[in-house]
């Protein structure tokens, strides 16, 4: 009895030897031709999902590329490993990116990941291309090595006031938000932003979600008359707010932030929704120049692209870019070359970066509701001009 | 066989010789990838080892831990980004901080039951990340950023291989500081409150004071790794305290085994490595790590490296002759009488079970309380011990009231007892049980005997040999290392005593000590009840047993109905009307009493 104890708790040490066995193998592997880029991304967990979409994006870029001969004559491999969402498996998935010789890296879902990659990767001076973490923060630490193909959480204000102040030529707007830190946070953007623009915010408050009836709020809004109502918070109740600003004949733009760009949406409120504009980050379905790869990623996955797949494929694309200009893999020089990119022509528009590693022209969209669809209605051209979106 | 012994006994140590080499040496020979997933265990050690004082010692079901790692790891966050302070000065804020907050949230629930602790604790949690990610300061949900790396004599530790170095120094201090802390008593009294929490207040222990500590230390020791942690990532937010952290690190103190510090470290490698060894899965990866799980707790129930049960432990010795109690010194000029109860009565409901009794109790007697089933005999008890509270009446002890004093603080005073039923720490050993019984005669305090200063462990030694004493005194000196639960019925009565004794007692209450012996237990019991009196400890017994009773008694406490209905002899209540009435009145009963009269007086000759 004694020794069979011995000999399990022998057998389990053993166990977690072999377990560790693989960890101690040699840094590094054999330099194989392919030049590596590495895809953090969540492939466990509940946000599996969206990591396997953003993966996707990734392996069709790095098709592309090859079968257009490479880069500088090297073919390009796509190196995933798993972050789960979680701070120190993220450090632990870019460390392992980095022993595994990776050059650059192109990928990130959750904030609360891709900052701790994002050091990891800075420590070992490789560069980084988000295509889906939206926080500000990420470009503000002074990091040179960090560059992102999607807009942050603090420029859809500015764009939203754009195009209430330019497009819709409003005078007066009233924003309303949720409390939520996300939708406050938006909704402090666009009022600042309304108020260098010359637009007069008449209602800056909050509802509170979850509620079944917001006409108590709406009836006071339909008083300050204004031109634009924009909600700032999730989808679920701007469909009850839409419905209800109808029923109240309420003659503003309903307006809703990227949260609101959800089809449940038009089905709470109907044929009341039609005629609402959201500000949004550009589905692969809305943008013109990605039909192609819609139909690409559709044979080869048998679904529907989702929503960051696309910036992913120009994460690797502009990185690719970045490789080829430098005509080396060194670190240093790959970063540079990212930095001196003005006007790379990917899928969700032209990309060059500012010295925070920030699209210059962020990729936002106003879409609009027509025969409960959602449609493109107008984005922002080259010249800083509102034209309608294809 | 004391070869292979001996080589057993020597196998932990080769263990953590290796582990300690591998561990050393693992920076210099591996990648920064594995350096970063031991980086990752051993941050979860420390967290392990720290809940492992709750959950492993005291018992306490935590579901809200990572509140205690969050509050160290924002407290670090805050003050090294706003309050431009060092790493190191933030470390002892966190301490505080999270110790505080132990305080706040352990002292209204830990004299609920341990389950509404669960809840408690689970809402704890979630209330700390909910604050978190809502509060300005905090940067709600973006977090903290740019925490500085902390520096050690000017160096940076932001490498790998650096804060992995860090890390190891954090575990080095968690693993001295807890395994100091559970070899005192402290660690005893958290066990015993694992093992019995009423036993354990009936005996002496402050159970509130011992629980709070446990609670208090873990967070503290979740304090200090949160500081680590933020230090290791320079940047903090919500989503790294979620419920789901709590239970991972409650995983690593259930899969490693609960008590045990190696099992700990091992459930620490294991639940933050193996999905890591797992990563050529892929998508498979959770899947299979949380299959593995499973299998290994089907495997191993009590845990990977379940803590040992039996510790070995040398008593200092004692002369061959010395069997005698350390007699109690008579202070001069006290009164005779030791107890006094005057009016005592208790309702339950409508139920009067005690109902205005009055007796004395005087010093270096012998005193029955006897009575048909219900009588209230143990209500009694009860009361005196302060298990509960009388309706109304009056206990006084040596002239000044005991009413509504806590169990442990009676024993303070000098009133121990033993349970109806055998209420040992069963999973303790022998002379383990009777060290916890000595709680209230402590005079060193805790932090020094963690710190092993000289007063503790002379007062230790001092202890150990009283521990033997009891033990030859009560005959179980031979088994002294052995698991009480393995003991034999008639020696956990036995130790039970000896339990009770270890607190120096000036009356010891035994809650019918032969129930379910044999006639030679029995014979043994009466001598050993008469030892103890000769020790100069009053002793008053609650029997059924007329032979023991009518055997050992100076004097007789008749009760019925929860009143007294006879006093006397052992001789005048046998004559007593009263009692033949209520108590010996039928038949049977009667035969029964001469029976063993006339057994008792083949004894006597």
């Amino acid at each position: 009895m004694r020794h069979s104890r011995f000999t399990i708790r022998a057998g389990i040490i053993a166990l977690t030897a072999l377990l560790f066995g693989p960890f101690m193998a040699a840094p590094g592997s054999a330099a194989g031709d392919a030049i590596k880029i590495g895809v953090p991304v969540p492939l466990s967990g509940s946000y599996a999902n969206a990591g396997i979409d953003i993966l996707n994006g990734a392996k069709l870029a790095a098709e592309r590329i090859n079968a257009s001969g490479g880069i500088n004559g090297q073919k390009i491999e796509i190196v995933p490993e798993d972050d789960a969402c979680d701070a120190q498996t993220a450090v632990q998935a870019a460390q392992k990116l980095i022993d595994e010789g990776v050059v650059a890296a192109a990928g990130g879902y959750c904030s609360s990941a891709s900052l701790p990659e994002l050091t990891t990767f800075h420590r070992a001076n490789i560069p980084f291309a988000l295509d889906a973490s939206t926080n500000p923060q990420l470009t503000e630490m002074g990091y040179d090595n960090v560059v992102r193909t999607i807009g942050r959480d603090d420029e859809q204000g500015p764009f939203a006031a754009n195009f209430i102040a330019n497009a819709l030529h409003a005078k007066t707007a009233a924003v309303i938000h949720d409390n939520t830190t996300y939708a406050k946070g938006l909704a402090d953007n666009t009022v600042s932003a309304l108020k260098t623009s010359g637009v007069r915010v008449v209602y800056d408050n909050a509802v509170t979600p979850g509620q079944a009836d917001y006409t108590p709020t709406l009836t006071r809004v339909a008083g300050l008359n204004p031109d634009v109502i924009y909600y700032t918070g999730y989808f679920s109740e701007a469909g009850v707010l839409v419905k209800e600003a109808r029923q109240l004949h309420m003659k503003g733009t309903f307006m809703g932030g990227d949260a609101t760009n959800d089809p449940t949406l038009i089905k709470t409120a109907g044929s009341a929704a039609n005629g609402m504009i959201i500000t949004t980050s550009p589905l692969a379905q809305f943008i013109s120049g990605a039909h192609g790869f819609v139909q690409q990623y559709e044979k080869a996955y048998g679904h529907a692209p989702g929503p960051y797949s696309v910036y992913e494929y120009d994460a690797v694309g502009v990185m690719a870019q970045a490789i080829r200009n430098a005509k080396s893999t060194k670190s240093d020089k790959i970063i540079a070359a990212l930095h001196q990119i003005k006007n790379y022509h990917g899928l969700t528009g032209e990309i060059g970066f500012n010295a925070k590693g920030d699209r210059t022209k962020p990729a936002y969209i106003t879409i609009i509701v027509k025969n409960e669809q959602f449609v493109p209605y107008q984005q922002l051209n080259a010249a800083g001009k509102w034209v309608v979106a294809k | 066989m004391t070869n292979i012994a001996a080589t057993r006994r020597g196998v932990p140590y080769a263990i953590a010789a290796a582990s300690i080499l591998a561990v050393v040496v693992l920076p210099f020979v591996s990648s920064s990838y594995v350096i970063d997933v031991a980086t990752t265990i051993i941050t979860f050690a420390v967290l392990g080892l720290g809940l492992n004082i709750v959950v492993g010692y005291a018992g306490l079901l935590d579901l809200g831990y990572a509140a205690f790692f969050a509050i160290g790891a924002y407290t670090t966050a805050l003050l090294e980004t706003l309050g431009h302070q060092p790493f190191w000065v933030t470390l002892p804020f966190s301490i505080l901080f999270a110790a505080i907050s132990g305080i706040i949230i352990g002292y209204p629930t830990l004299r609920l039951r341990s389950d509404y602790l669960a809840i408690v604790t689970l809402g704890f949690g979630e209330i700390t990340r909910i604050v978190a990610t809502n509060l300005g300061i905090t940067g709600g949900p973006n977090g903290i950023y740019g925490i500085a790396s902390p520096t050690f004599f000017g160096h940076a530790l932001a490498s790998p291989r650096a804060v992995y170095e860090l890390g190891l120094g954090f575990l080095a201090v968690v693993l001295v500081f807890t395994s100091r802390l559970t070899r005192t008593r402290l660690g005893r009294a958290w066990i015993s409150i694992r093992e019995d929490e009423t036993a354990a207040e009936a005996i002496g222990i402050p159970t509130l004071k011992v629980k709070m500590l446990a609670y208090v230390m873990g967070a503290v020791v979740g304090g200090f790794g949160g500081s680590f942690f933020a230090a290791r990532f320079g940047a903090i937010d919500p989503t790294s305290f979620t419920y789901l952290q709590s239970v991972t690190i409650l995983i690593i103190v259930v899969l490693g085994g609960m008590g045990s510090t190696p099992g700990v470290m091992l459930g620490a490698a294991i639940v933050a490595g193996l999905p890591e060894a797992l990563r050529f899965l892929q998508l498979w990866r959770e899947f299979v790590f949380a299959i593995g799980l499973v299998v290994l707790m089907l495997v191993r129930p009590q845990g990977m490296w379940p803590a040992p049960l039996r510790r070995r432990v040398t008593l200092p010795p004692l002369a061959a002759e010395d069997e005698s109690l350390v007699p109690i010194a008579v202070e001069p000029g006290t009164s005779d009488v030791l107890l006094e109860v005057d009016g005592l009565s208790r309702n339950f409901g409508g139920v009067r079970a005690v109902n205005g009794v009055r007796f004395g109790i005087r010093r270096g007697e012998i005193l029955s309380i006897i009575g048909p089933n219900g009588a209230g005999k143990t209500t009694v008890f009860n009361c005196l011990t302060g298990v509960i509270r009388p309706t109304s009446g009056r206990i006084s002890w040596l002239g000044s009231s005991i009413v509504g004093l806590a169990p442990h603080r009676v024993v303070g005073l000098g009133l121990s007892r033993t349970f109806q039923g055998v209420r040992l720490f069963a999973n303790m050993t022998v002379y383990e049980n009777v060290l916890v019984g000595m709680e209230p005669r402590y005079r060193t305090s805790i932090p020094a005997a963690v710190l092993g200063l000289h007063a503790a462990s002379e007062e230790d030694r001092r202890h150990l040999l009283s521990c033997r004493r009891l033990l030859r005194f009560v005959g179980l000196e031979e088994r002294a290392g052995e698991r009480a639960g393995d003991l034999p019925y008639g020696d956990q009565r036995r130790l039970e005593i000896a339990r009770a004794l270890a607190s120096e007692p000036r009356l010891l209450l035994l809650d019918e000590p032969a129930a379910g012996m044999n006639p030679t237990e029995k014979r043994d019991l009466m001598g050993l009840i008469r030892r103890i009196r000769d020790g100069g400890i009053t002793v008053v017994l609650i029997e059924h047993d007329m032979m023991l009773v009518m055997g050992v008694s100076d004097r007789i406490i008749v009760m019925d109905h929860g009143e007294v209905i006879a006093e006397g002899t052992p001789a005048e209540v046998q004559r007593n009307d009263r009692v033949i009435d209520a108590y010996l009145g039928d038949d049977e009963q009667e035969t029964d009493g001469e029976l063993r009269q006339e057994e008792l007086s083949a004894w006597d000759s």
